[in-house]
């Protein structure tokens, strides 16, 4: 295992995928997080609208840069995670390089692990650069704005950086699951944006019109994604918040969706590479 | 190259060693293919052993087997002494199966310290392959540049990476130049009797050349199994080749003696003689029957056929066709 994960370490470190997906995550969460909603926020009326100008102005301001970076995670950064997750597992079937990974020496399963944990250390790693740069965003703004520098707490922060993790993982472990099932990239990512964009969003839209459907949304990532950003303080899309925010389910309830993702995507990976035959 | 003082200090297996590799009865089908059937074979540890066979004759399926990429459907597996594809069977072997795959956009030496660092060896044996396959200057290189000769050397400098004690090679010099053949030719004799060395080629010569033992393969199953010297004898022994004067007193002498009325006129206006099928003992009476007859016996010369001959020759026979490369 130790060595498997040396060997994930070092390739990881050299692919260009891992940067290009977390420096585009990092600016999309400051263009969309900070940047349009500043443009918006400038072209406002300052009299008529003083009222919604106030309300986005708070939201770009140190005290909420936390949340407002967190509130990117629920529909765009569970994608962006998802395709992560299949770029590390699939890479590997377009090359034609799992024979010679997996006859080195360590496990099937450790392989896939070394994976997952690697892929981890990305994610912990894109989402601390995202929320710096959500900080760096809202100084500008406070700056620019003349507003003094507010801080938000410690542990809030850390609380935040803890849940966008926490959802990035899920997301990732299901991309990475995904190229397994489907031996490679492209269909992977194919099924996963679908899925993600398509009917995850549609399932869940339904569901507030036919309560039957209620359980399977209770089910699901992009909910549970969505409520766990709820649970930090962040508005809903209704509320003048983030696409994809919404208090579907408690946030114990939410990690449990998110453990069981994840649980079920490492596993899901770990069993049909261990089970199949390496051709 | 300075493959000979690279490779020279692993100790050579002792006499008492197990077999470094041994199947009983191994079949493997992938639907309704039957790709291995019932495959017995013991490699002894210091073999360099030959794999041939036709396409999809199984020899990859066979070697894929051996890592544990594979799994059987029955019959055993012993690679090492141990279950293929174990991590501690797996640290002991080095393999390059089909065409080597490495990461596209990363160097050569990159690759390789994955590799390595999988393996748990140091970056410095990374260095010690590549000199050993002379790919010092290229290895910084992306690999998407690379050659398919290349790519092939840093295979082979993969298997190597950490002094596996069986190297499994699948067509190791598929793509390579004359030099480069010659070299790899070279380096896989070296390591024969230090390293056990399973060895696939679509190249006949190449096998005949580097291989102490060889299987012959078709349709998964084996259909020869031997020395390469022995393969040659008993494929090769009955054929002579008579160089007389004249030619055509020659011909009807032996045309008229019913156990040699298969004699054929070979080796056109340049070098006419005549060619037939006589077992070993036969060579004095037909030599008497000929000078009794006035004609001068010049040459007699038992033909050895090439392992290229015989493979056709098992091949084809065991396939039932009636088509023979010979």
């Amino acid at each position: 295992m130790r060595h498997a994960m040396a060997a994930e370490a070092l390739l990881l470190r050299k692919r260009l995928a891992p940067f290009v997906v977390g420096g585009g995550w990092v600016v999309m969460v400051v263009g969309f997080g900070f940047g349009v909603p500043y443009i918006v926020y400038a072209t406002l009326d300052p009299v008529k609208q003083a009222a919604d100008r106030a309300e986005l102005l708070a939201t770009l301001l140190p005290a909420a840069a936390h949340t407002t970076a967190a509130g990117s995670y629920p529909l765009f950064g569970g994608a962006i995670m998802l395709i992560l997750g299949v770029l590390i597992t699939g890479s590997e079937y377009r090359w034609g390089t799992w024979p010679a990974r997996l006859s080195q020496g360590p496990g099937r399963a450790g392989v896939v692990l070394a994976k997952v944990l690697v892929g981890t250390a990305a994610v912990v790693l894109i989402a601390t650069a995202a929320l710096a740069a959500s900080l760096v965003a809202s100084i500008v703004v406070a700056s620019v704005e003349g507003r003094s520098l507010t801080w938000p707490a410690a542990s809030a922060i850390a609380t935040a950086l803890g849940a966008t993790v926490f959802i990035s993982v899920a997301w990732m472990s299901v991309g990475a699951a995904l190229a397994v099932i489907f031996r490679g990239v492209g269909a992977a990512l194919g099924a996963g944006l679908l899925w993600t964009l398509g009917l995850e969003n549609a399932l869940s839209g339904l569901a507030g019109v036919v309560p039957a459907l209620e359980p399977v949304r209770a089910i699901l990532l992009g909910p549970a994604s969505g409520s766990l950003v709820a649970a930090l303080g962040v508005p809903s899309l209704s509320e003048g918040g983030a696409v994809g925010v919404a208090a579907y389910m408690s946030a114990p309830a939410a990690c449990a969706v998110l453990s069981g993702y994840i649980v079920a995507g490492v596993a899901l990976a770990t069993v049909l590479i261990r089970r199949r035959d390496i051709t | 190259m300075t493959v000979r003082q690279e490779v020279a200090h692993r100790p050579a297996p002792t006499a008492t060693a197990p077999a470094a590799v041994e199947l009983d009865g191994v079949t493997k089908a992938f639907g309704a293919v039957q790709a291995v059937r019932e495959v017995t074979l013991r490699i002894e540890p210091g073999q360099v052993y030959g794999v041939l066979g036709p396409n999809g004759a199984g020899k990859t399926t066979l070697l894929r087997i051996l890592l544990g990429l594979v799994r059987t459907d029955s019959g055993t597996v012993n690679v090492l002494g141990r279950a293929p594809g174990t991590p501690e069977t797996l640290r002991d072997i080095g393999a390059l199966i089909e065409s080597p795959a490495f990461v596209p956009h990363l160097s050569g030496r990159t690759n390789l310290r994955v590799l390595a660092r999988a393996r748990g060896v140091a970056d410095a044996e990374v260095a010690r392959v590549l000199r050993v396959v002379d790919m010092q200057d290229a290895a910084d290189r992306r690999v998407n540049g690379y050659s398919l000769g290349m790519r092939q050397r840093l295979g082979v400098a993969a298997a190597m990476l950490g002094e596996p004690s069986l190297l499994i090679l699948d067509e190791p010099t598929n793509g390579l130049d004359p030099d480069g053949m010659a070299s790899m030719r070279s380096l896989i004799r070296d390591l024969g009797g230090r390293v056990t060395v399973l060895l696939s080629s679509h190249l006949l010569g190449e096998v005949q050349e580097v291989c102490d033992r060889v299987v012959v393969l078709d349709k998964g199953a084996v259909v020869a199994e031997d020395s390469v010297s022995a393969l040659l004898g008993a494929a090769g022994s009955r054929t002579v080749a008579v160089w007389a004067h004249p030619m055509d007193v020659a011909g009807d002498l032996l045309r008229s003696n019913g156990a040699w009325t298969d004699a054929v006129r070979a080796g056109g206006g340049d070098d006419p003689h005549w060619r037939l099928e006589l077992d070993p003992g036969g060579v004095p009476e037909l030599v008497r029957a000929l000078v009794e007859g006035g004609v001068e016996v010049h040459e007699i010369r038992r033909e050895r056929r090439s392992l290229e001959q015989v493979f056709f020759a098992l091949t084809d026979n065991s396939s039932g066709s009636t088509g023979s490369g010979t």
